[in-house]
């Protein structure tokens, strides 16, 4: 949030912040170009600053359904295309990665039995330590998951929620597959080739993204 | 509606350079009463999109930086047919309402 924003939000009631966020949290899931999301944020503060300074809340600017005008605003502006939707998956399956990679490795350390961690089968096995660790990671990134699910009950409905499970779950198998193979349960060189080829993956396909959505932006302004 | 407003708005903005809440001001006192500013500001960011207005940032006496729009060269363009379409449309329906009896 840029430090202008900011300043403007300071003049804004905190029931009016609330629907700000709410907002901001709808049009997040719209696939929004992310400098016309930036653009769209400081607009709507700035609606809701001259509200407050007026006296008006911002569901008398806006109109009482927030959805039906973020859907308006989103009908008309920026979206992200195929290339940069195909780099955002990359970014946040790396930032899993970033994530869940260590989370695996430690729980495996504390919980397992590093010296018996040698190849794919033991993810059948049912030591305690695994089980524990198996049990434990998905339910920490699960219970995030649904969270945010509830808090943006939005971004779709009950399939979505099964799929983000599936999908959960898929992913959290594949990383598992690789920390054994990767990992071995003890911190050698192979752990520092995942942290930087995860970081590399998470910085590069942010950095693309970032500046294909600036040149489109960049190229939509000029006409 | 929707397209009559767009010609309204532009038809102001072509008077003069202003911001979002001006445009409402000027529609409410035009018999506009039930607007608000989030009715107009997806149709300006329409307007904008089709190229029609451009806007830039000024310091607001109030607070915050405004949005001031002008119209461009396509946008006046876009008025001037809308004009046009807006008088044939309001006299054909005029004459339909003047009809009576006899004259069907």
């Amino acid at each position: 949030m840029s430090r202008e924003i900011r300043d403007e939000l300071r003049r804004v009631t905190r029931a009016d912040k609330a629907v700000i966020n709410k907002m901001m949290s709808y049009l997040y899931t719209r696939s929004i170009n992310q400098f016309e999301l930036k653009n769209m944020q400081a607009e709507i503060v700035g609606m809701a600053a001259e509200g407050a300074l007026r006296g008006e809340k911002l569901e008398t600017v806006c109109g009482p359904d927030y959805k039906k005008f973020c859907d308006e605003l989103s009908a008309n502006c920026l979206h992200k295309s195929k290339f940069e939707l195909f780099l955002e998956v990359v970014m946040i399956l790396s930032m899993t990665c970033a994530i869940l990679l260590p989370f695996i490795y430690f729980t495996e350390l504390f919980f397992g039995d590093p010296g018996q961690v040698n190849g794919i089968g033991i993810l059948l096995s049912f030591e305690a330590g695994q089980l524990f660790g198996m049990l434990l990671v998905p339910a920490f990134c699960g219970g995030l998951g649904v969270l945010f699910y509830q808090r943006n009950s939005f971004a779709g409905k009950g399939k979505t929620l099964l799929l983000y499970i599936l999908f959960y779950f898929v992913t959290y198998f594949i990383l598992r597959v690789l920390s054994e193979i990767f990992l071995h349960g003890e911190i050698t060189i192979n752990v520092l080739y995942t942290a930087v080829i995860t970081g590399a993956i998470l910085l590069g396909s942010f950095l693309i993204k970032r500046s294909v959505a600036s040149a489109r932006m960049k190229a939509k302004q000029a006409g | 509606m929707r397209g009559n407003l767009e010609g309204c708005i532009l038809k102001i903005i072509s008077i003069k350079t202003t911001y979002g809440y001006e445009i409402l001001e000027y529609l409410r006192n035009n018999g506009f009463d039930s607007l608000t500013e989030g009715t107009i500001y997806p149709l300006v960011l329409r307007l904008e999109k089709l190229g029609f207005v451009r806007f830039e940032m000024r310091a607001s006496p109030l607070g915050p930086k405004r949005k001031y729009y002008s119209i461009t060269d396509k946008g006046r363009t876009y008025l001037e047919d809308f004009e046009a379409c807006w008088k044939r449309t309001n006299e054909s329906v005029r004459n339909i309402l003047a009809l009576t009896e006899e004259q069907l």
